[in-house]
C-alpha cells in the first residue's frame, strides 16, 4: 500500500508541470482544447492525490508500522479516531494535507469556472498548478510520508518495521486539536484562489472589478476559516498546555494571524474598489500579501527557523520554502509593478472624513499591525544575524505595539460605517456620534468610581460601548425605516432589512462579534492566580474562593498513568463546584501532559492546573488561576461565524426596492 | 501494488491529454473597454443604492443627497450611452426605472412601463414605479 500511495503521490508532479504548462499555453493561445486540457489536469490532480491521502490513511489505520510516519505518530494502543486524525499530527502527513486541500481547491475552481471567464481561468489554473507544482516536490522529494523504516544489516539497508510505534503526541490529543489544523490549513490554503484571480487579471490586463466579485465568496469563506482556526488554536492552548492563557504571541501563532490580518483590511478593502474604484494597487497588494503570509507560516511552522510550542525539527523544507516565497514575492509585485498605470484610481479622495479615508486609514492600520507582528516574530532570526544571539521579544512588546493598534482598529470599526461617502459634513458627525460618545464617557466614570483604573482597560470598554451601540443603532434605524415603509412589524422588518443586505449586516454582526472578543481580552487585565503545595484536607484562598483538596488518586491506563487532585471550590461557605484537575504520563511517547480542569461562567474561569508531585511525594502543587471574561472570546468566535456565514447569503430579492 | 499506482496515474495523465488531440476552436476575449463600462455601470447603479440608504439612515443631509444623486444619474447616463453606443431621449428614464428596480424579484429589464407620474415640484414626467424625481431628486 506504501507504494500504492507513493506512486500516486510521485505521479503529482507531472500532472501539475502539466497543468500550468497547458493552461498558460491556453492564456496565450485562447485555444479551447488546450484550457479543456488543463481543467482535467486539475481534476487528475485531485484524484491521485485523493487517491494517495487514502493509501496513508489505510497505513495509519492499520498500523503498519514499517511505515516511518505511522511509527512516529501512532502506536497499537490508540483510540481509532486518532489514528484516522494521525494524518496531520505529523510533519510530512500535514504537508500532504495542504497538498491535498490545493488539489481540492483547484478542481473546484476549474469546475466552478468551466463555461465563464474565460480569459482569466487559464492563468488562475496557472498560479494553482504551480503552488501544486511546488507543494508536490516537497510531499515527494523532501517530506514524504510513505516513506519506510531502514536498518543497517552488515552493509546492506534493509527494511524493517517496529512493534508498536511512539504514539499520538499526547498534546494532540484533544477535541479542538483534531479540526484546527485543517480548519487553518483550508484558511492557509484558500487564499490561493483570490491570489490566482488577481494574479490572473494582472497577467491578461483584465483589472477591473470582475476578479474581485469572482472571488468575494472565496475571500470571505477562507476568512473565516482563518479566523476559526485561530481561535480554535487558542482554544487549544488554554484547555491543553496549562499556563492559564490562551494567546502568548508564538511565533506560530503569529504566522496564522498574519495571514488574517492582511486579509481582514483586504475584505474591507475591496469595498472601495467597488464603489469608487480607488485603492487598486492596494487591494492587489493585500490579495498577494496574504498568500504570501499564508505560504510563510506554513513556512515557520515546517521548517523551525524560530523556536516555538509547535515543536517540529528541523528538516531540510526550510531552503525549499525560501526559495518558493522569494520568487513569488519577486514575480507578483514585479508583475504589479508592471500594471502600476492601469492601476491608477478612477476618483480621488475628497475629504479625510468621509468612508473613502476610514477604509484607507484601515488598511493602514491593519498594515501597521501586520509589520509589528510580523518584526516581532522574525525579531530571533535578525537579531541572530547582527549579533549572533536569538533575541526573542515576548508578549509584554507585542502587548504594547498591538493593544493600541487594536483599539483603533476597534474604534473604526464603530466609526466608518456611519460615515458617508465623500464628505461627512459636521452636523452629521455630530448627529450620528454625539449619544454614543457621551455614553461612553459615562461609563468611563461609572468604572473609575468601581475601582478600575487600568488605561487600557477603560479604554477598551468604552470603545466597545461606543462600537456597539452604533452596531445596534444601525440595525433598529434601518429596521424603523423599513417598517414604516413597509408596514412590516419590527422583526419581519428586521429580518427583511438584513437579509435585503447580507454583506453590510452581516458586516455588522461579525464587528458585533469582534467587540464580545476585545471585551474578552480586556478581561486579561484583571487576571489574577495562586499556587499551593496541598494534602488532602489543605484549603487555600484566590479571592472569594476556598478550595480544599478532598483526594489525591493515582491511576493507570493502557496509554497513560495519571494523579488526580479532586478539589472543593466555595464561595461564603456554599459549594460552587468540584474541580479535578490532572497530570498524565504517557508511555507510549514518554511525554508527561497536564489535563486542566476548568470551571466557566460568563463572568470569569477558575482555570486549575496540577503541576506536579512536592519533594516529599506526599503533597501535589497546585496552580489556580481567575481569569474575568474568558467565555467571552469564544462567544465571539460563535458569533463570528455566523456572521461570516450570514453574509454568505444571497441578497434576498423582493417585489419593491428601497430599505 | 506497484503496477495499480502506475496504471492509474497513467490513465489520469492520458485522460488530461485526450484535448489536446481533439478538434479545437479559439474564444473570442470581451473587449477591456465592454468590461469596463459593465464595471462602471454596476458601481454607479451600486452607488445609488448606497447614497439612498445613507440618506434614510440620515447620514447626509438632503442637500447633498440631491447633489449626489444627480451627478450619479448623469455618470450613469454616461455610461448607458456608452455602452449602446447612442443617445437616447428614454435613457434617464431607463436609469430611473433600473435604480427603483434594485433588489427586485422581476427582471426590470424585460418590464416596460409607459406609466408616467408627475413630479409635484418641477412638474417632470417620471415613470410610476420611481421613488425620485429624475430632473430635481424630490421624492415621489
Amino acid at each position: 500500500m506504501a507504494d500504492l500511495g507513493n506512486i500516486l503521490l510521485f505521479f503529482l508532479f507531472p500532472l501539475s508541470v502539466f497543468t500550468a504548462l497547458t493552461a498558460y499555453a491556453a492564456g496565450v493561445t485562447k485555444r479551447r482544447g488546450l484550457l479543456d486540457a488543463a481543467r482535467r489536469g486539475a481534476y487528475a490532480a485531485f484524484g491521485v492525490t485523493t487517491l494517495a491521502v487514502l493509501c496513508l490513511e489505510y497505513l495509519l489505520v492499520t498500523s503498519d508500522f514499517s511505515i516511518e510516519y505511522v511509527a512516529s505518530n501512532t502506536n497499537l494502543g490508540l483510540p481509532l479516531f486518532y489514528k484516522i486524525v494521525a494524518l496531520w499530527a505529523g510533519h510530512n502527513g500535514s504537508l500532504l494535507l495542504w497538498t491535498w486541500i490545493v488539489t481540492i481547491f483547484s478542481a473546484i475552481v476549474a469546475y466552478q469556472h468551466r463555461h465563464k471567464n474565460n480569459d482569466l481561468m487559464p492563468y488562475v489554473i496557472f498560479v494553482m498548478a504551480t503552488t501544486m507544482a511546488f507543494f508536490s516536490v516537497l510531499s515527494v522529494f523532501i517530506a514524504n510520508p510513505f516513506e519506510t523504516l531502514y536498518q543497517e544489516v552488515g552493509n546492506v539497508l534493509q527494511e524493517f518495521a517496529v512493534a508498536d510505534g511512539r504514539g499520538l503526541n499526547p498534546l494532540l490529543q484533544h477535541p479542538a486539536m483534531i479540526i484546527h489544523p485543517p480548519i487553518l490549513f483550508i484558511g492557509y490554503v484558500g487564499s490561493v484562489v483570490p491570489f490566482a484571480f488577481a494574479i490572473a487579471a494582472l497577467i491578461s490586463g483584465k483589472l477591473g472589478a470582475g476578479w474581485i466579485h469572482t472571488t468575494r465568496r472565496w475571500a470571505l469563506t477562507t476568512w473565516g476559516f482563518l479566523a476559526v482556526g485561530i481561535v480554535l488554536g487558542g482554544k487549544w492552548a488554554y484547555v491543553e498546555l496549562g499556563w492559564g492563557g490562551y494567546w502568548a504571541w508564538d511565533p506560530v501563532e503569529n504566522a496564522s494571524l498574519l495571514p488574517w490580518l492582511t486579509a481582514t483590511a483586504y475584505l474591507h478593502s475591496v469595498m472601495i474598489q467597488e464603489r469608487k474604484g480607488m485603492l487598486k494597487v492596494w487591494n492587489m497588494a493585500l490579495v498577494i500579501s496574504t498568500y504570501l503570509l499564508s505560504v510563510f507560516g506554513t513556512f515557520l511552522t515546517r521548517s523551525g527557523v524560530v523556536s516555538s510550542v509547535h515543536a517540529f525539527a528541523n528538516s531540510g523544507l526550510g531552503p525549499a520554502f525560501a526559495v518558493f516565497i522569494s520568487i513569488s514575492t519577486v514575480l507578483s509585485f514585479g508583475l504589479l509593478l508592471y500594471r502600476r498605470k492601469d492601476l491608477k484610481p478612477d476618483e480621488e479622495m475628497e475629504s479625510l472624513v468621509s468612508r473613502e479615508s476610514g477604509f484607507l486609514f484601515n488598511n493602514l492600520l491593519f498594515l501597521l499591525a501586520t509589520i509589528a507582528v510580523l518584526w516581532g516574530t522574525l525579531f530571533p532570526v535578525i537579531s541572530e544575524l547582527f549579533t549572533g544571539d536569538q533575541i526573542t521579544v515576548g508578549p509584554p512588546w507585542f502587548n504594547n505595539i498591538m493593544i493600541p493598534i487594536g483599539l483603533a482598529l476597534l474604534l473604526l470599526t464603530g466609526v466608518g460605517p456611519l460615515l458617508a461617502w465623500r464628505h461627512t459634513s459636521v452636523e452629521t458627525m455630530k448627529r450620528s456620534f454625539g449619544i454614543p460618545i457621551l455614553g461612553s464617557l459615562v461609563l468611563v466614570v461609572v468604572l473609575l468610581l468601581a475601582g478600575i483604573r487600568d488605561g487600557w482597560a477603560l479604554g477598551s470598554f468604552a470603545i466597545s460601548f461606543f462600537v456597539m451601540w452604533t452596531i445596534v443603532v444601525e440595525f433598529v434605524k434601518g429596521t424603523l425605516v423599513r417598517s414604516k415603509n413597509s408596514g412590516e412589524n419590527f422583526v419581519k422588518a428586521l429580518y427583511m432589512l438584513s437579509r435585503k443586505n447580507t454583506r453590510r449586516y452581516g458586516g455588522y454582526i461579525i464587528h458585533a462579534a469582534i467587540v464580545v472578543m476585545f471585551l474578552g481580552f480586556t478581561g486579561n487585565a484583571f487576571n489574577s492566580e495562586t499556587r499551593a503545595e496541598v494534602g488532602e484536607g489543605d484549603s487555600f484562598q484566590l479571592g472569594p474562593y476556598t478550595f480544599t483538596a478532598k483526594s489525591i488518586v493515582s491511576n493507570t491506563t493502557e496509554n497513560y498513568s495519571s494523579e488526580t487532585l479532586t478539589m472543593e471550590m466555595t464561595k461564603d461557605g456554599r459549594l460552587i463546584d468540584t474541580i479535578s484537575p490532572e497530570k498524565r504520563f504517557y508511555f507510549a511517547s514518554e511525554q508527561p501532559s497536564t489535563e486542566v480542569d476548568i470551571y466557566s461562567t460568563l463572568r470569569e474561569d477558575i482555570y486549575a492546573v496540577l503541576s506536579g508531585m512536592s519533594n516529599d511525594g506526599e503533597r501535589v502543587i497546585v496552580q489556580v488561576y481567575r481569569n474575568p471574561f474568558v467565555s467571552l472570546v469564544w462567544i465571539g468566535a460563535m458569533i463570528l461565524v455566523f456572521g461570516t456565514l450570514f453574509a454568505m447569503l444571497p441578497n434576498y430579492r423582493e417585489n419593491g426596492g428601497g430599505l | 501494488m506497484s503496477f495499480l499506482g502506475y496504471l492509474t496515474g497513467i490513465a489520469f495523465l492520458l485522460w488530461a491529454v485526450v484535448p489536446l488531440f481533439k478538434k479545437d476552436s479559439t474564444w473570442i476575449s470581451l473587449f477591456v473597454e465592454a468590461e469596463e463600462l459593465a464595471d462602471r455601470k454596476r458601481r454607479v447603479y451600486g452607488n445609488i443604492a448606497d447614497l439612498e440608504f445613507d440618506f434614510a439612515m440620515g447620514r447626509l443631509s438632503e442637500k447633498d443627497f440631491k447633489g449626489i444623486r444627480q451627478s450619479f444619474l448623469s455618470e450613469a447616463g454616461r455610461v448607458i450611452e456608452k455602452i449602446e453606443g447612442q443617445k437616447s431621449a428614454d435613457i434617464m428614464n431607463r436609469i430611473q426605472s433600473d435604480i427603483s428596480n434594485l433588489g427586485k424579484k422581476t427582471k426590470h429589464k424585460k418590464k416596460k412601463s409607459n406609466s408616467k407620474s408627475k413630479c409635484s415640484i418641477c412638474g417632470t414626467e417620471n415613470l410610476v414605479e420611481a421613488k425620485f424625481c429624475m430632473k430635481c431628486g424630490k421624492e415621489l
